[in-house]
């Protein structure tokens, strides 16, 4: 019969006024918990897959919607670019590296990309199985991608580019870069459109490309491309980081309101448990003196009431982080737009350990006074019955 | 019956020889200069068992709430077992007493989210002491409550509910049982059942017994006693 025996048997002869609190408690960690993992981890998405790209250049469009659909795969492509001009920027002096793609794929909820292997390259990725694409109809996939379909070396992958349907296989299988390389499945610029969706029979189509992503070997050479660029009537240029801080502000400020909400969730929560123990302190006055009677010091009645406030926070704290990350991850798992964002509810964000340190200090709190009603029972008279 | 008086509030009949369990000494206890009581000298000898008689408000729950060490005197020596309980620092005293006091109340004070069983196992955590199974099981069994054992309080009769705090108070072995007012608000057949009760299970610890009560009914389970007078 130790101290947290007795606490567990004082929370279970008030099961709902301990299950009510739990769960206001659980509800405001919860709330918390999916907000500090979306925004931790779109940040690190944001920061991650645009790492080493100063431009993305596409067709006339929203600036955001280039970088959304360029760099992050999370939108459509503005429209197509005029031919030429992947060339003529690669040849560009003062462009490190240009890479071209041909997005608005789709396999399912994954999104397809003609791309050349270099590409994969950017990222550091390396191959878990089989080897790079090399001619027309073959893929490599992400690690994400192969882990919830279960494609592996040699699936056959169906992949739709707007009302066309291309036949690929896979021929390798990427590791896990914590990029948007995960997410997606790759092939080559030459694709092959079965016949009857506007080409020839089994004719290999050299595409058109939607992006091209650009690194420069210097700040002065950025900034003449982005001149040049911002000149051009049928191109747009926009850089990844300009994009996404405007777009966490956006996001940031819903967050914020979130985040207020979810605080205010947990203080409510820490009044609960503070009410739920002050009443029982009103109502145990008589097991406290009993207690002291048995021999239980005053320190022993203290802890007694703190380790029940603290039983409380920890429940409902560990309720709340499990509730979160499984929310998270069953959100992203049926939105298809949250998916794309890469967020996952299987990581352990180290913010998070702030969150319960905050709701056990809230909690701690929140029993201190009872605590100190326990201290001081003057049982002489609560036997007496003054 | 002798009685012999040493104040004007208190009466005692004399006690037996040898070296005292419980001695009393100047021991005056008072709040807001109101006197509650004033016990010049009281001894009760190892084992033996003692009725406090008195009416409302002569000081018998003050005298047991400073036996028990619940209450310090403002002047005086009690001493159980040798010890000087009013010396004693809070913590050694909720320690003494835990370990060495047995306390009965007239409301019982069972934890109600406890079962039977799990009652007696605090009274032995907060003493400090080991858990005896055997001699918790072999209490129940003489209190004719084994079958109650994981019975809450609340699903036990009044009878039964004073048994379990019986049980509670002479788990530890005290060596002395301290009861205020066990029987105030039982029956004449249930007083009777209550006091032999405690007196047995005294008798089976080898504790001594005191009961503090205004029931006459309970002068003849008891040789020695002590009169309060009201103030």
């Amino acid at each position: 019969m130790g101290i947290i025996t007795l606490t567990a048997a004082y929370m279970r002869f008030r099961p709902l006024n301990t299950v009510l609190n739990l769960l206001l408690l659980a509800l405001g960690i919860g709330t918390l918990t999916v907000l500090l993992l979306f925004s931790i981890q779109f940040e690190k998405r944001l920061a991650r897959d645009a790492r080493g790209i100063d431009l993305v250049v596409g067709a006339k469009g929203s600036p955001l919607q280039l970088v959304l659909s360029g760099v992050y795969h999370m939108d459509s492509p503005t429209d197509m670019l005029p031919e030429g001009v992947f060339e003529a920027l690669n040849d560009r002096v003062g462009v490190a590296r240009a890479l071209p793609i041909h997005g608005g794929g789709r396999f399912g909820k994954w999104r397809v990309i003609a791309t050349t292997p270099e590409y994969t390259s950017h990222y550091g990725a390396g191959l878990r199985d089989g080897r790079l694409w090399e001619a027309s109809g073959e893929a490599v996939i992400g690690a994400a991608v192969a882990r919830r379909t279960g494609l592996a070396v040699g699936s056959p992958v169906a992949a739709t580019f707007g009302d066309k349907t291309v036949n690929l296989e896979v021929v390798g299988v990427l590791r896990d870069s914590g990029t948007v390389l995960d997410r997606l499945i790759m092939t080559g610029l030459d694709l092959r459109f079965p016949p009857g969706q506007g080409s020839e029979a089994g004719d290999t189509e050299e595409v058109r490309l939607s992006h091209v992503l650009v690194t420069c070997s210097s700040v002065q050479a950025l900034q003449g491309l982005k001149r040049e660029l911002e000149g051009n009537p049928d191109l747009t240029a926009a850089s990844p980081g300009d994009e996404t801080r405007q777009l966490a502000g956006f996001i940031g400020l819903g967050l914020d309101s979130l985040r207020g909400l979810g605080l205010a969730l947990i203080f409510a929560a820490a009044l609960g448990i503070f009410i739920a123990l002050y009443n029982a302190m009103h109502e145990r006055r008589g097991d406290l003196a009993i207690m002291r009677c048995l021999g239980a010091s005053r320190i022993n009645l203290m802890m007694l009431v703190m380790t029940e406030g603290m039983l409380i926070t920890g429940m409902g704290t560990l309720a709340g982080l499990c509730s979160g990350h499984i929310f998270v991850e069953m959100a992203a798992l049926y939105s298809t737009k949250l998916h794309d964002l890469g967020l996952s509810g299987l990581a352990w964000q180290p913010q998070e350990s702030w969150l319960l340190l905050l709701a056990l200090s809230v909690g701690a709190l929140a029993a201190l006074l009872p605590a100190i009603q326990a201290y001081r029972t003057d049982i002489a008279r609560t036997l007496a019955g003054i | 019956m002798n009685k012999v008086q040493i104040q004007p509030s208190v009466r005692r009949k004399t006690v037996g020889g040898g070296v005292p369990l419980v001695e009393m000494e100047a021991v005056r206890y008072s709040v807001e200069d109101q006197k509650i009581l004033d016990l010049p000298y009281w001894k009760i000898q190892k084992g033996e068992h003692s009725l406090v008689l008195g009416p409302s408000g002569s000081g018998k729950t003050t005298l047991i709430h400073l036996m028990a060490g619940l209450l310090r005197p403002d002047r005086g020596r009690i001493k159980i077992s040798v010890q000087d309980i009013a010396g004693l620092s809070p913590a050694a005293m909720d320690r003494f007493r835990g370990r060495h006091i047995g306390l009965i109340f007239q409301k019982l004070y069972l934890i109600p989210s406890l079962s039977v069983w799990d009652n007696l196992k605090l009274a032995a955590k907060f003493a400090g002491l080991p858990f005896d199974r055997e001699w918790a099981d072999s209490i129940l069994r003489g209190l004719s409550l084994a079958h109650k054992a994981k019975s809450r309080p609340s699903e036990l009769s009044s009878g039964e509910a004073q048994r379990a705090a019986i049980a509670r108070a002479v788990l530890n072995r005290p060596k002395i049982i301290l009861a205020d007012e066990p029987t105030s608000a039982l029956d004449d057949a249930t007083c009777d059942n209550v006091a032999d009760l405690l007196v047995e299970q005294a008798s089976r610890g080898g504790a001594t017994l005191v009961v503090a009560t205004h029931d006459t009914r309970l002068k003849d389970h008891f040789k020695s006693r002590l009169d309060l007078e009201g103030s």
